[in-house]
């Protein structure tokens, strides 16, 4: 090759490097401003996902289109003081509800222990039938409000279902920008994987088997007869562990094939700037150094984007999680209660009430951790560039 | 009226019913009819503002109608046990029986509502 063509063919290298490196080139002279437009659209789709009382919690600059004021507002709102300030409202209204549940069934053990002590226990069947009245009242009482406290439970997996699908968009779009293909490809597939775990096991099926279970204990604590405990027992365990596998299962393979991906593109990216900065003496140099402006810049919208969702995460899991740990404390006290008024039934019942509870929080802190995992990656990954 | 009273009440009422087996039976039965009667209606003062106190904590939490029904259940199965308990001692077993096979069906019949209520929840639930 002559020297003349040489000369022709750098200029068109350099303009063919440049093109397949046009977001460095553009982040070089932009900074942020040019990585934060490219997700301003999921950027958007994400904070349209989230819930109202959520949005409530969150600075107003958090749905801000600048990446710069929604890392700082990030950071704020990870400030202790603020998450223990929405703890602290969230766990104040929790708290609220499961005491005025706990104080009216409360109130019925009390009219039930009246009668017990007025004529006696265990005398005769007039008391049994007593005993059915008061235990049938306590389940419509609380399942008066029940109703909507599993309505609340399924909503909360639609939200965690649209907060998924708007994210991942936005994971794959971050994941892409800073030169992790094969990582956004893995992540994208595993997170696809958990979407379609949360719409049939979780919300096509936690609420239906809760409902089972209660049914169950309802016939349980009606007839007095039928020892079916052990049965609701067994299908919540069975589920819980099935589902606890799956989300192991996700967050091993989401670990192990983030960590060979982000490996194999690190290595690819590598060896193009080492070319570009071998083969082009004045222009591949400068290609480098974008490209590490870039990283820079992209690792920073990764880790404001990962811990604001992190945040979201939290906030959307918080109230629904402590709703059902109040939810369950006040069952477990009402069940003590029973039992030291010696309402047996009603004891039984409670207790397996208590237990459905316990289920949803296990089944509640499966999801939150897998979520939150898969957004700790992708703050965590390095960009590849 | 105050325990020393009923204590009063009930021991008077016991002893005139000794003197009353020996002097005169036909009267022994009037006396313990009436002294049960007028300890059930002390009792009765004693519960009712337990029961109203109860009723508003169920006003309170939206749980009126249950708290009529289980109160109801509650008056029910008392007079069906003090009835039959008054039956017993006068050796009537099967009228007590009798009352208690009443009350208990008029409870059931009582519950009838809240069970359909129940089975619509959980057919709502298992849906």
């Amino acid at each position: 090759m002559t020297e003349r063509k040489k000369l022709l063919l750098l200029p068109l290298l350099a303009l063919l490097i440049l093109s397949v490196f046009w977001l460095p080139v553009a982040a070089a002279d932009g900074a942020l401003d040019a990585e934060g437009k490219e997700i301003a659209d999921e950027w958007e789709a994400f904070c349209g996902a989230i819930p109202d009382e959520v949005a409530d919690l969150l600075p107003s600059d958090f749905f801000s289109k600048d990446m710069t004021a929604v890392g700082e507002s990030v950071r704020e709102a990870g400030a202790l003081r603020t998450i223990f300030r929405a703890v602290g409202e969230v766990s104040g209204v929790a708290l609220l509800q499961s005491l005025s549940l706990l104080a009216k069934i409360c109130g019925i053990l009390v009219l039930s222990a009246t009668f017990r002590t007025a004529v006696g226990e265990g005398k005769g069947e007039v008391g049994a039938a007593v005993s059915l009245c008061t235990a049938l009242a306590i389940v419509l009482m609380i399942f008066s409000g029940e109703g909507t406290r599993f309505d609340k439970i399924e909503s909360f997996f639609d939200t965690v279902r649209a907060l998924s699908v708007a994210l991942l968009p936005l994971m794959g779009t971050l994941y892409a920008m800073g030169g992790n293909v094969g990582a956004a490809v893995a992540n994208h597939g595993v997170m696809s994987g958990f979407l379609a775990i949360l719409e049939t096991l979780c919300s096509g099926a936690v609420v239906p088997i809760a409902g089972v279970c209660v049914a169950l204990a309802l016939l349980d604590a009606v007839s007095g007869r039928v020892a079916l405990q052990s049965l609701a027992a067994l299908i919540k365990r069975t589920f819980t562990v099935g589902l606890s596998f799956c989300m192991m299962l996700l967050t091993f393979v989401l670990g192990l094939q983030q960590t060979l991906a982000k490996g194999a593109d690190t290595l690819a990216l590598r060896t193009a700037r080492f070319a570009a900065g071998s083969f082009l003496p004045v222009v591949g140099g400068s290609v480098s150094e974008s490209l590490r402006t870039v990283a820079g810049s992209v690792e920073y919208l990764r880790g404001a984007v990962g811990m604001g969702g992190v945040l979201v995460v939290f906030f959307v899991f918080l109230p629904t999680f402590l709703g059902a740990l109040f939810t369950r404390l006040a069952f477990s006290l009402s069940a003590s209660a029973a039992g030291l008024l010696a309402c047996r039934r009603e004891e039984r019942l409670l207790s397996e009430l208590a237990s459905v509870w316990g289920y949803f929080l296990a089944v509640i802190a499966v999801l939150f951790v897998m979520t939150v995992f898969s957004l700790t990656l992708l703050a965590r990954c390095a960009a590849a560039v | 009226m105050g325990i020393l009273q009923v204590a009063g009440i009930g021991l008077i009422a016991a002893m005139l019913t000794l003197l009353l087996r020996e002097l005169r039976a036909s009267f022994a039965l009037p006396v313990r009819l009436v002294t049960t009667l007028v300890l059930f209606g002390a009792a009765l003062g004693l519960y009712a503002p337990i029961l109203s106190r109860i009723g508003a904590l169920f006003a309170l939490g939206e749980g009126a109608a249950l708290a009529t029904a289980v109160l109801r259940a509650v008056g029910i199965g008392l007079i069906c046990e003090l009835s039959a308990a008054f039956c017993r001692d006068l050796g009537e077993g099967a009228v007590a029986e009798g009352i208690l096979l009443f009350g208990k069906l008029d409870i059931l019949l009582l519950a009838l509502p809240l069970v359909d209520e129940l089975i619509e929840i959980v057919g709502e639930l298992l849906k």
